[in-house]
């Protein structure tokens, strides 16, 4: 009973030092549509994996470029890349 | 989203699921109930997102004075008829049935902190309350009227049309530009309110657009800028080079003239103006007058004592990390009626939206307190703007709570303007609004 206890305390202490990523991933809908599918021109999100979405937003907060992408992915830490690739990663088609 | 998922999106593990499942359940005993004030970008979108992240333990009430909204965002593109009312049109009982909130109709004019209740005027001049565990205001903004300019006259007719609140003043507005004469002699003077207004570069757009219209089918013409503003407030790059080159032979800009007093007594008819830089006056007479009037929070904020009044804010003060208001700790208010230095607009008023959801799942106990400073609140803005019939530019931000200041903080390296202004921006701005409708309504 003990180790579980210890178990709980130490995975909800991991658990919520992390970014929220899905309140920052719903940030990303406004543009990209709701559960991150596109109605129009802009690029579906949903059906990335995780890995994706990490190195495209990676990519686009260091090129030397000031495109929409760009100057968004420069909003986010590194961990909070992380968090909203992690939680797109897991929205369906 | 089920239980199950609810509670692995905590990111919480299998143990810790059982001990949150039992405190959730004590929870859905007696769902608590949220009662959200206006229908637009920002209330609609936290109606939504709460009950999305709420799911049973949530009942959400929205009330607006409207069966529809009419989006603000892409209704300058009424006037030169690439968009119709219609297509930006949102039927709040369908908005309602789809994201599983209720909409109730009505004209919220009171506020009973002490009960938890709000008071509203139904369309048939009756009289409702609906109670409250928490409020979320989301009512938008007011205007300060010049003199001369009668609010009371319907939008439809009015001489002088504000537009800035889409629907009947939009169509008027139409209206009045395709009534200017067609021989280049058309003469049309819009006003630029003092900041903060909803929407920066709003009125840097109508302006383009209009001498886009006046270019395109009335054999050009004049229109004359006032400007509150010392300057160009928003994508001073792209709308500066607008001005100066696309239509040079068009659009007078002056900056640092503010509104005097305007008069005009019918549609059609010539209106004048009078306006002001502090030093020396000025007075135009022409065909269209179409004055953005300077802009402060809803008279039901100020009469629920949820602004300071005293030290002469003209805005909601909240807690900017939670949206909670700085007089009231059961009242929340998002979007253009509360006072930060994030703009006034129906994209970013999303993005509050969500935070708030975020916060108000926290203070009722549904989601984990939030740690600091992993869980910063963060929001963004993002607006295309169309400088013609076929070409748009954008402007985009990121703002960051700062916990010393207390404040939500532009984040220098992601704020920007579009670097050239072209077509795929104008195709990319139709897919962002299609998106962020479906995200809102």
């Amino acid at each position: 009973m003990r180790k579980i206890i210890i178990l709980f305390f130490i995975t909800s202490t991991t658990a919520i030092a992390q970014p929220n990523g899905k309140l920052l991933a719903s940030q990303c809908f406004q543009c990209h549509g709701p559960n991150g599918r596109s109605v129009g021109e802009i690029d579906s999100l949903a059906g990335e994996s995780a890995a994706e979405i990490y190195d495209e937003l990676v990519e686009f907060k260091f090129e030397p470029k000031n495109d929409i992408m760009n100057l968004q992915a420069r909003i986010y830490t590194d961990a909070e890349m992380r968090a909203i690739a992690n939680y797109i990663g897991t929205l369906p088609k | 989203m089920d239980r199950r998922s609810f509670v692995k999106s905590l990111g919480i593990g299998a143990v810790a699921a059982s001990t949150s499942l039992d405190k959730v359940d004590a929870a859905v005993a007696k769902p608590f109930e949220i009662v959200v004030v206006g229908g637009g970008f920002g209330g609609a979108s936290i109606a939504k997102y709460l009950k999305l992240w709420g799911q049973a333990n949530i009942n959400v009430t929205l009330i607006d004075s409207v069966a529809a909204h009419v989006s603000c965002i892409l209704s300058n593109l009424v006037l030169n008829n690439q968009k119709t009312l219609a297509n930006l049109s949102f039927n709040l009982s369908k908005v309602a049935a789809k994201n599983h909130f209720t909409f109730r109709q009505g004209l919220v004019n009171k506020i009973d902190k002490a009960g938890k209740k709000v008071f509203a005027v139904a369309p048939d001049k009756t009289v409702f309350s609906v109670a409250y565990d928490k409020l979320v205001l989301s009512p938008g903004i007011s205007f300060v009227f010049p003199t001369g300019m009668d609010p009371a006259l319907p939008g439809a007719t009015t001489p002088i049309p504000h537009a800035w609140k889409a629907g009947l003043q939009t169509a008027n507005l139409r209206a009045q530009l395709r009534a200017l004469p067609s021989d280049g002699s058309a003469v049309v003077v819009m006003t630029i309110p003092k900041a903060p207004y909803r929407c920066p570069p709003g009125p840097y757009e109508r302006a383009c657009l209009i001498a886009d219209f006046m270019k395109r089918t009335k054999n050009g013409g004049k229109l004359i800028v006032f400007d509150a503003n010392p300057g160009i407030l928003a994508e001073p790059i792209n709308f500066g080079k607008a001005f100066t080159q696309l239509y040079q032979n068009i659009i007078e800009y002056a900056p640092n003239h503010s509104v005097v007093s305007v008069s005009g007594t019918t549609q059609f008819a010539t209106k004048s103006i009078t306006v002001t830089n502090g030093t020396f006056s000025r007075s135009e007479t022409c065909h269209l007058l179409n004055v953005i009037p300077n802009q402060i929070a809803p008279k039901l904020l100020f009469d629920a004592g949820l602004i300071d009044k005293v030290n002469g804010k003209q805005w909601a003060g909240v807690h900017l990390d939670t949206y909670q208001s700085l007089f009231n700790p059961h009242i929340y208010v998002i979007g253009d009626a509360h006072d930060s230095n994030q703009p006034k607009a129906g994209h970013i008023a999303n993005s509050e939206a969500k935070v708030c959801a975020d916060a108000l799942l926290r203070v009722l106990g549904l989601l984990p307190p939030r740690v600091m400073p992993d869980e910063a609140p963060v929001t963004n803005s993002a607006c295309y703007s169309p400088i013609t019939a076929t070409t748009a530019s954008f402007l985009t931000a990121g703002y960051r709570f700062d916990p010393a200041q207390q404040l939500m903080v532009r984040i220098p390296e992601a704020f920007g303007e579009a670097e050239t202004i072209n077509g795929d921006n104008y195709k990319t701005m139709l897919a962002w609004a299609n998106n962020l409708f479906a995200d809102v309504f």
